[in-house]
């Protein structure tokens, strides 16, 4: 049986569904499907305010073991100051996130390349939401002169070839796969950039995480494969025990 | 379980051994254990309706299990007109698909009138793309004109998806093809709505592979009854697939 991380899950009220997003909705399926680590993040952190949103992420995240945090911050209102910042990794969160269609700013956006400056110091892996063709593209440029781990969220059939460009140039970028669901995808960046940098995430509990998780197990990948992208990649990555 | 696919795309689609061909389509199907599928060409969407469609219709001859949809291009009207009287009375096309230049644009309801004029004598179901809330309500004014047809909302208004349940609320000659956003809470809303007796079965293939669709219908929550009849048993009473398969 694969050991399964979703890199990629929510929880909190979110305009888009049509009821909030509950943690025990999210703990549900994870049990469903036998995923055992979720990162995630309260919605309030995207809608409302990272402060309150961040606070929330850590007190889900202490109940539930299997919850990984995630930290989020908003370019849009960062004016320098970093002290946010020096609480992240002390607070246990493992990953950073940002939301640039939710939070209605562009990755070419001079504060968003500030912030990420400033976030290098936490060390902390960054995942970017990065629909769009031209996102990528722009995003190389902000993090020309770094050597961030970063991950790419809602890389689509559209985006793909983008994204594995990208890959090619930055080799601590990875792919996250909910959008990865049309067929030969998953295949193709396997087949380009490798297994490792590969990472299972679904939306949940918003998506489904069967489906996710039938294309990755339909793609045609072997076994090795397989688990490294289910959860040997990201349990590496966020030095997940 | 009997399981059709009602909107898959024949061509088009840049990576190799997908749906380049029916064969193939076929093969990419029964490995995912879904039987049956309705087709449209891409080619006679993006370049010639005429050309597109019959090559579909020497395809879906000589498969078993696989049906076509006529492609209708808005955009090529008289090349549309002719691929109607030419083709579909055949029993291999069970649907004819309305298509403009952009799918993501709303059709034109003057251009769509003359295509569904044509259509009227044939009776089958009218299949058009609803990627967000503009084609939605466009497709519900065609549908509210042209009530004697059936008409499939493919995607079911993508994110838009409230939309297309209350267009399809509203008007009873609406169904819904369940590819687009892939939320959750979408399918119970739908059922709730207008009864699981009016919702199909679709990936939108190549867009999307059938089994990231099939897994919204696992993890949704809804009976094994109402998932009977996404699945299968409302396309081939629609698309009378059992008496075409005789």
């Amino acid at each position: 049986m694969d050991d399964i991380v979703d890199i990629n899950t929510l929880f909190g009220p979110l305009p888009a569904a049509s009821a909030d997003l509950a943690v025990d909705a999210l703990l549900d399926l994870m049990q469903t499907h036998q995923v055992a680590a979720a990162c995630t993040l309260s919605t309030l952190g995207i809608l409302l305010d990272p402060t309150l949103g961040n606070a929330a992420t850590r007190a889900a995240c202490s109940e539930q073991q299997e919850l990984v945090p995630v930290a989020t911050l908003n370019p849009a209102t960062f004016v320098g100051d970093t002290s946010a910042l020096d609480h992240l990794v002390p607070d246990g969160f493992r990953m950073l996130r940002f939301f640039p269609v939710e939070q209605h700013w562009k990755i070419d956006f001079a504060p968003f390349h500030w912030l990420l400056n400033s976030v290098q110091s936490t060390g902390l892996p960054v995942m970017i939401n990065v629909e769009g063709v031209g996102n990528i593209t722009d995003l190389t440029r902000a993090l020309r002169d770094t050597d961030s781990t970063v991950i790419l969220a809602r890389v689509d059939r559209d985006t793909l070839a983008e994204a594995i460009a990208a890959l090619q140039t930055f080799p601590n970028w990875h792919i996250e796969t909910s959008r990865l669901l049309a067929p030969g995808c998953l295949r193709l960046a396997v087949d380009c950039v490798g297994a490792d940098r590969i990472l299972f995430g679904t939306g949940a509990p918003a998506a489904a995480i069967a489906s996710g998780l039938h294309t990755v197990r339909y793609a045609g990948l072997d076994a090795d494969s397989v688990a490294r992208i289910l959860g040997a990649n990201s349990r590496r990555l966020l030095d997940l025990s | 379980m009997s399981v059709v696919d009602v909107h898959v795309h024949l061509e088009g689609y840049g990576i190799p051994g997908i749906n380049q061909n029916a064969a193939q389509i076929s093969q990419f199907m029964r490995a995912r254990g879904i039987e049956r599928c309705v087709v449209m060409s891409s080619r006679a969407a993006q370049a010639d309706p005429l050309s597109g469609n019959r090559i579909l219709k020497a395809m879906v001859d000589k498969e078993q299990g696989m049906f076509g949809s006529l492609v209708a291009h808005l955009n090529r009207v008289d090349a549309s007109l002719q691929a109607i009287r030419d083709l579909m009375s055949s029993r291999c096309f069970v649907a004819v698909s309305l298509i403009s230049t952009n799918p993501s644009e709303p059709l034109h309801p003057l251009v769509a009138d003359e295509v569904l004029n044509a259509c009227r004598r044939y009776q089958k179901p009218v299949l058009v793309h609803t990627p967000n809330a503009a084609c939605v309500e466009v497709g519900l004014h065609l549908a509210k004109t042209y009530n004697l047809h059936k008409f499939v909302f493919l995607g079911m208004g993508g994110a838009d998806w409230r939309t297309g349940i209350a267009a399809a609320h509203q008007c009873v000659n609406i169904h819904l093809e369940i590819s687009g956003a892939l939320d959750r809470a979408k399918l119970p809303a739908a059922i709730e709505a207008i009864g699981a007796h009016r919702i199909l079965f679709g990936s939108g293939l190549p867009r999307l592979d059938p089994v990231a669709v099939l897994g919204l219908i696992e993890d949704s929550g809804i009976s094994a009854s109402d998932q009977r009849r996404i699945l299968g048993e409302n396309a081939v009473k629609m698309f009378g697939l059992d008496a075409d398969d005789e």
